[in-house]
């Protein structure tokens, strides 16, 4: 198997594995409207990357974080609502990014590849990031997914077990924020909210208990990768979204089993 | 006298200029059943909150004689809430089981105390059944339960009853005392039944926004104190309990002649 074939497996299974089990709380906490507004800004940190001579990926991380923890702030000390923040802050971001895009001279970055990824160019230190961000996020979601859960499910109980909700709100505000921008380079810009809405969506239909439900969103999400990137090898598809496509295939055909 | 427990003084608590509560003063004893009555919008769910700080107040609320924002994790863990209806997120696959484990901490043996209180509240039949699939009775069952899974010293309940029928309202007392008689638990509870409350409870706190009346039920629970805390259109009726085979007779306390 090529090294590139192999580089792109462990981006998009390490992806898929952290987007499905982020996932499910975007999915119960109706956030997928965040997962978007984050993706989107970090066109503008890829914009001020090329404009600074540094790594676009970290510009896309940068401006992607600093964007979901500015929705985090806006929600709590505002009466807006998180999807007018949000509405506010996704077309303002991304116009920045093609502003600032514009004013980049010579070689522009290629714009379709942000948008719909290209998992096929996953070099060795996009893989050294990934890997290097997967693990603090995995061992927060290990220490902290009770808590995640029972916030998710019962805010104001979580309050009264002594909880700080706000800290614990901002940090899963982060690590999704995370999640969100590593996969970028997986399916892009547009459909990244995809790998982290339809693997749990599709959990949901199938499971008898939560457990259930992070075990299957997490199967959903590393098949739907692994068959998406073997079908866009063979078939010469665009990666991002043959693997969009898969897990959506997926989901539809758990409609008929949804248990009620 | 047991020790205070749970100690208010001068609380008020305020939303962009109107005070829901003002001013609301009382204490409750170790092991006491105390009952908070008042209309609708008399600020007794404002109460509980404030109380347990879910809402920001002025004033001074003290817990095992510690204001609450210096009371540790474990003194945390000892008070307990069940409110009036699920506020959470339903339309999940959560069983039961897993609503308790994600609710509680992890210290001691956790499936223990989970099958323990199950009996105790009599849900061991749910454990496996999902939230979203339980009858109102069963999830107010289901609340109490994952009350009692941190071994309160204090539970406050918010109108446990809703939604429930009379016989289960029975019932509930019936639970509420032997939590109280066994595990030494003291309760506030926010009630409109004044007839149980009569029966049940040490110490009455009748609020409408203010305080109105704080005290044992058969001192405080005086036609002049309805009327300020549910309005001049009350009235007020002293009932007979009809023994078998025997007359109908007023409570002795009741004698109309004593009045």
């Amino acid at each position: 198997m090529s090294p590139i074939i192999i580089r792109s497996l462990v981006a998009g299974i390490l992806t898929s594995f952290l987007c499905a089990l982020v996932g499910v709380f975007v999915v119960i906490r109706k956030m997928s409207f965040f997962a978007h507004a984050v993706s989107h800004a970090s066109l503008a940190g890829v914009a001020i990357a090329y404009l600074t001579n540094t790594n676009p990926f970290l510009g896309a991380i940068g401006m992607g974080l600093l964007t979901g923890l500015a929705v985090s702030y806006f929600v709590e000390r505002s009466r807006l609502f998180e999807d007018t923040i949000i509405g506010i802050l996704l077309p303002l971001t991304m116009s920045v990014g093609l502003i600032l895009i514009s004013f980049i001279k010579g070689y522009k970055p290629d714009l379709m590849s942000y948008l719909f990824g290209d998992i096929l160019s996953t070099s060795r230190f996009d893989i050294y990031l990934i890997i290097g961000i997967s693990i603090p996020v995995l061992l927060l979601m290990f220490l902290l997914l009770k808590r995640f859960i029972l916030i998710a499910v019962d805010r104001d109980f979580a309050k009264t077990r002594g909880y700080n909700v706000s800290l614990l709100d901002y940090i899963f505000m982060a690590i999704l924020s995370l999640v969100v921008l590593i996969s970028t380079k997986i399916v892009g810009i547009i459909l990244v909210s995809a790998l982290v809405v339809i693997p749990p969506a599709t959990a949901l239909n199938l499971s008898r208990n939560m457990r259930e439900t992070f075990i299957y969103s997490i199967a959903f999400g590393i098949i739907g990768s692994i068959v998406g990137i073997f079908a866009s090898y063979a078939f010469n598809l665009p990666t991002g979204p043959a693997i969009v496509f898969v897990i959506s295939v997926m989901f539809l055909l758990s409609l008929p089993f949804k248990k009620s | 006298m047991g020790k205070t427990i749970l100690e208010v003084k001068n609380l008020t608590v305020s939303f962009n200029g109107f005070k829901p509560l003002h001013d609301i003063s009382f204490e409750v004893q170790e092991g006491q059943f105390a009952v908070v009555l008042g209309p609708n919008g008399a600020g007794k769910t404002t109460l509980l909150k404030a109380i347990l700080g879910l809402l920001p107040y002025e004033g001074s609320v003290k817990i095992f004689g510690k204001d609450t924002e210096l009371l540790t994790k474990d003194e945390r863990l000892r008070i307990s809430y069940v409110p009036q209806r699920f506020e959470g997120v339903k339309n999940l696959p959560l069983t039961v089981y897993e609503f308790f484990e994600i609710s509680s901490e992890d210290k001691g043996n956790l499936k223990d105390r989970i099958n323990e209180f199950a009996s105790v509240g009599d849900v061991e039949r749910l454990l496996s059944k999902k939230i979203s699939e339980l009858s109102g009775g069963e999830l107010q069952r289901v609340l109490i339960v994952r009350a009692l899974l941190s071994k309160p010293k204090l539970m406050l309940f918010d109108e446990p009853f809703s939604g429930v029928d009379k016989i289960g309202e029975r019932a509930f007392y019936e639970f509420l005392n032997y939590l109280k008689e066994i595990y030494n638990v003291t309760i506030v509870l926010v009630s409109h039944d004044v007839y149980n409350i009569t029966k049940i409870a040490d110490v009455a706190i009748c609020i409408n926004r203010k305080l109105i009346c704080f005290g044992p039920p058969e001192s405080v629970f005086l036609e002049e104190n309805f009327e300020l805390v549910f309005g001049k259109d009350v009235s007020t009726y002293k009932h007979k309990i009809c023994k078998e085979g025997g007359p109908c007779e007023f409570y002795k306390e009741d004698e109309p002649d004593n009045h």
